[in-house]
């Protein structure tokens, strides 16, 4: 009893604290490259140049993120300012759980990014994000390895499998290509660059699952097609460890972010870069996935004013391009692009690539739902349990019924 | 001769097959040293060898830089350690010398109650226990999750001071009236001393239970990175982004040292506390 | 006053324990037996709406996965036999090693039984880590062992099939709980007096047949006490499975508390908290159950 007491005057006394100068909740993730102090740093310039205004900036790593936020909402303790992935956008607006952001951006704030990035914080023909991380995904392969094989950077499909059977046929210790099974949030995307490269898509624009139309099916019987060619067991393997295979030579090329090719040139391995190549039935040069991380407004936000401020400070040209050379993120913005730091080897391609780059989840409802039928899907053609429309027609039935159609 | 070499044979057979066994137990912790060991900038080796053929403690460093909240992971499992134990064993020492030394009208169905609360899980009452927090205003606090932790410890301990306090022969207690002690300073003055070995196993059972077994609590119940424990703190790194594994390891070899460094001194407790009384 | 007093004692001390018990055990499960009745989400707790039974009857009837069998009953049927494998691995393995352990005609007992509780003291969840990187197929020193014993001839893939991963994780679970089953067998067995062995040894008994018939007999009691907590305990189980296979391939080592799990967090729009009440409730049955069993053998013991 006596605790409870104490416990609630504490909080009492934390309350009336708070309402001493404006304070401003930023929810941040942390991980990956997302540091504690950079961040800090941006609160504090903030607070510098507004006295009187208290940057609270609360941190999760992102594995913990998703359900941070939906708990927050939920118990009516929404931060003001949410750093979300794009992909929850509809989940989020459905709910009120925030706002449009149209009248706070003005127009030159759009046209400084291109139409693609505004295109993934989109819902209902409104925007609820601000983009802050991009990114886009080419073939990292190994040079020397290529060399070995007499084979050059592959334009479509036929010559993508073909490299990846020479190499793995090249030696007991190697393999050709690096690819991801396990049921983790990374794997869908690895998947979906196929998807897109083949022309398919998860929905349509009215909502409705297209999964399961003919380039979708040719896709996933593609990537099943190619893990005769990767390394053993792929279920077993996430996007972020296959890094791991490629150091150390075991592998002739996979898919990921520019990063992991200086980590791996650093390693030693003579690295080189080329765009997802065109599936059959795609209809452009190349392709990728955008995925981008944005900022957002709570609804639960009792300063929208100084949210939308401190929105704008951190996605200023400056603080973007800043934030995008330390952690290797493709920069959103068109201005950046142009700048002589990404118009490196290694860049070109992944900065290139945004043209015909598609966003990672538009008009999807519920993200984690649709992902966990997307990675079913996967498994099951992989393991044998199905035909590849079998496994497509149970994830578009259940996609359906995600986005309640 | 012939009976001496069986026995030597004996032996020897036993002692492979311990050696086996241990061998089992211990191979994940062997796999996490040597990874932990090995300099992060050599390539990966596949497959792996078995010794490390160079060796390095920089990774130990490298971590304290890559988890710049690591020492606070730390100092936040410790606090949940010590929290738990200090309610469990508050709760369970009056609580186990009322239902083994007095007749009362609650007693067997609070005995019965105590078994039965020992069977659940934070899983099971997960939702609830969130709601219950929230509403008090405990989510991304350390008092929170000490009280949910300290839910799945409560039956155990009390349950392990009933059984000890059984297994006390009451004249001790009586002369301790007799010196002059009421009914409830009995408690400190003759009864915790008496209980020394129970109470220890319970400091360590509910100590490494806060320090360690939160997994699922800290992932519904603390959402800010300040108030993370080690295992959690040290997963969020596992995402996101290609982990770095050497690194990872010497993270993980450091945090588990305390609880197994306490677990080593205390074993002999722990084995007299959880096998007197009843359990047999 | 005194009198008075005496009788109010015992009542005094049980508060703390009381008030525990009923906030922290008692609350949350009417809570939990209430919200099985209605229908919600985490996103908006205050829009529920009251459903009656539907979500016991979804319990049963949600058959998107598999037509044949509802999603709640497969991952129930599931725990119970990775829970059954498990708990038999941890007694069988437990009472072998407990008897090893003790035997003395072991040099370093003391060592070995010291080194075998450190798994205790190392949380689930960073063990199962660990586990993931021992067993790697590329990485891993179990795959280097195998490779280079010539067991094998290719790197085995623990995790990539569904009954791999299946096997994999109750074996890594009755590694996490094997300590604890070992600890006690060996204070059974030391409560069985030498005598007995000496005897059976004089009537030219060898070490096997005093196993079945003196050791196995005696140890009986402590055998079914924590065999059945044990099996509490793994049907509870969650750490393990959740890093190292997130319930897959494929919903291959999805089990009770997994798939709670995810009807309460990943499935926002086909779960919510109403059914994942509805399945704890049954799992809390379970327990119940199994508990009852429990409670009767400890009387028996002390009758």
């Amino acid at each position: 009893m006596k605790k409870f007491v104490v416990l609630m005057l504490v909080a009492f006394l934390f309350v009336g604290l708070a309402f001493s100068e404006e304070t401003l909740r930023v929810l941040l993730p942390i991980g990956g490259g997302y540091t504690i102090e950079d961040q800090e740093a941006i609160g504090n310039e903030y607070e510098e140049a507004n006295p009187g205004v208290n940057v609270e900036m609360e941190f999760v790593g992102w594995s913990n993120l998703w359900n941070k936020i939906i708990t927050s909402i939920g118990s009516g303790s929404a931060p003001d300012v949410m750093y979300i992935g794009s992909r929850w956008i509809p989940a989020l607006a459905d709910l009120g759980a925030i706002i449009p952001l149209d009248e706070y951006i003005s127009q030159e704030k759009r046209d400084m990014y291109y139409d693609s990035v505004w295109d993934t914080v989109s819902y209902s023909g409104k925007t609820y994000g601000v983009v802050r991380a991009m990114s886009t995904k080419a073939f990292i392969y190994n040079k020397e390895m290529f060399a070995e094989n007499n084979l050059d950077i592959h334009k479509n499909w036929t010559e993508l499998k073909t490299a990846a059977k020479v190499i793995d046929n090249s030696g007991s210790d190697v393999y050709g290509i690096g690819l991801a099974g396990q049921r983790f949030v990374s794997t869908v995307t690895q998947f979906q660059q196929y998807l897109y490269a083949n022309g398919g898509n998860i929905v349509n624009k009215e909502g409705e699952a297209i999964i399961n139309n003919e380039n979708g099916v040719q896709a996933l019987d593609f990537y099943v097609e190619l893990s005769e060619y990767s390394q053993p067991g792929i279920s077993e393997w996430k996007r972020e460890d296959l890094i791991k295979l490629f150091e150390s030579g075991k592998i002739g090329m996979f898919i990921d972010h520019i990063h992991n090719a200086k980590a791996a040139e650093e390693k030693g391995i003579d690295v080189g870069i080329f765009p997802i190549p065109t599936g059959p039935m795609g209809d452009k040069p190349y392709s990728t996935v955008i995925v981008t991380d944005c900022i957002s407004i709570s609804s639960q936000s009792k300063n929208k004013e100084l949210a939308k401020d401190f929105m704008n400070f951190m996605t200023s040209f400056e603080k973007q391009k800043k934030w995008d050379l330390t952690l290797g993120f493709v920069p959103p913005m068109v201005e950046e692009k142009e700048l002589p730091e990404f118009q490196t080897e290694f860049w070109k391609p992944y900065v290139e690539a945004i043209q015909y780059g598609v966003p990672e989840a538009v008009n999807i409802k519920d993200w984690e739902g649709v992902q966990q039928a997307v990675i079913d899907a996967l498994q099951k053609v992989i393991l044998g349990q199905s035909t590849p429309q079998e496994a497509m027609d149970t994830a578009a039935y259940l996609i359906n019924l995600l986005q309640g159609n | 001769m012939k009976p001496r070499t069986k026995i030597v044979w004996k032996k020897i057979f036993l002692q492979i097959l311990a050696l086996l066994f241990i061998a089992f137990m211990l191979l994940p912790i062997y796999q996490m040293v040597i990874t932990a060991l090995r300099p992060a900038d050599l390539p990966w080796e596949s497959p792996s060898s078995l010794f490390p053929k160079k060796v390095t403690l920089s990774n130990f460093a490298k971590a304290f830089e890559l988890v710049p909240r690591f020492p606070r992971y730390l100092l936040n499992s410790f606090i949940y350690g010590i929290g738990v134990s200090f309610i469990s064993l508050i709760i369970a020492i009056p609580s186990g010398y009322a239902l083994a030394r007095y007749r009362f009208l609650l007693k067997k169905p609070l005995m019965i109650f105590v078994i039965y609360a020992n069977m659940f899980a934070p899983i099971m009452l997960l939702v609830p226990i969130f709601v219950i927090m929230d509403g008090l205003g405990l989510v991304d606090s350390y008092m929170g999750v000490i009280l949910a932790g300290s839910v799945f410890t409560i039956p155990l301990s009390t349950w392990l001071t009933v059984s000890y306090m059984q297994g006390i022969p009451k004249e001790i207690e009586e002369a301790g009236f007799v010196d002059g002690c009421n009914s409830f300073n009995i408690i400190p003055r003759v009864v915790i001393p008496l209980m020394k070995p129970a109470l220890v196993a319970i400091f360590i059972y509910s100590f490494i239970t806060g320090w360690s077994q939160q997994f699922i609590l800290a992932l519904v119940l603390v959402k800010d990175d300040k108030l993370m424990p080690i295992a959690q703190g040290l997963y969020q790194f596992f995402s996101r982004s290609s982990v770095r594994w050497n690194e990872l390891m010497a993270a993980i070899l450091l945090s588990t040292l305390v609880p197994i460094f306490l677990f080593l001194v205390v074993q002999k407790y722990i084995v007299r506390g959880l096998t007197s009384g009843s359990i047999k | 006053m005194e009198k008075l007093k005496k009788t109010h004692v015992p009542y005094i001390l049980i508060i703390p324990l009381l008030l525990a018990f009923i906030v922290l055990i008692g609350f949350p499960l009417l809570n939990v037996l209430k919200t099985s009745f209605y229908k919600g989400t985490f996103l908006n707790p205050s829009a529920q709406s009251f459903v009656g039974t539907a979500n016991y009857e979804w319990l049963f009837n949600f058959k998107i996965y598999n037509p044949d069998v509802s999603y709640f009953v497969s991952a129930f049927s599931r725990s119970l036999l990775w829970v059954a494998m498990s708990v038999i691995i941890k007694v069988v393995v437990g009472i072998l090693a407990a008897v090893l352990l003790d035997s003395k005609y072991l040099i370093g007992k003391k060592i070995y039984r010291a080194l075998v509780v450190i798994p205790w003291a190392i949380p689930w969840a960073i063990a199962a880590m660990m586990w993931a990187w021992t067993l790697n197929s590329q990485f891993g020193i179990v795959n280097s062992i195998l490779l280079k014993s010539g067991l094998v001839d290719s790197p085995v893939s623990f995790f990539s099939s569904t009954s791999g991963a299946f096997m994999t994780t109750f074996v890594i679970d009755a590694w996490a709980g094997m300590p604890f089953m070992v600890i006690m067998f060996i204070s059974g067995l030391q409560n069985i007096p030498e005598t007995y062995y000496e005897a059976a040894r004089l009537d030219g008994a060898g070490a096997w047949k005093q196993f079945f018939k003196i050791t196995l007999p005696i140890m009986k009691p402590v055998t079914l006490t924590v065999s059945l907590l044990s099996m509490v305990w793994t049907f509870n189980s969650f750490d393990v499975i959740w890093v190292l296979t997130q319930g897959g391939p494929v919903r291959a080592t999805e089990t009770l508390p997994i798939a709670i799990y995810n009807t309460s967090f990943r499935m926002l729009r086909m779960g919510g908290i109403g059914k994942a009440s509805a399945m704890t409730i049954v799992q809390v049955l379970v327990v119940t159950f199994i508990s009852v069993f429990y409670i009767r053998t400890l009387r028996e013991d002390e009758a």
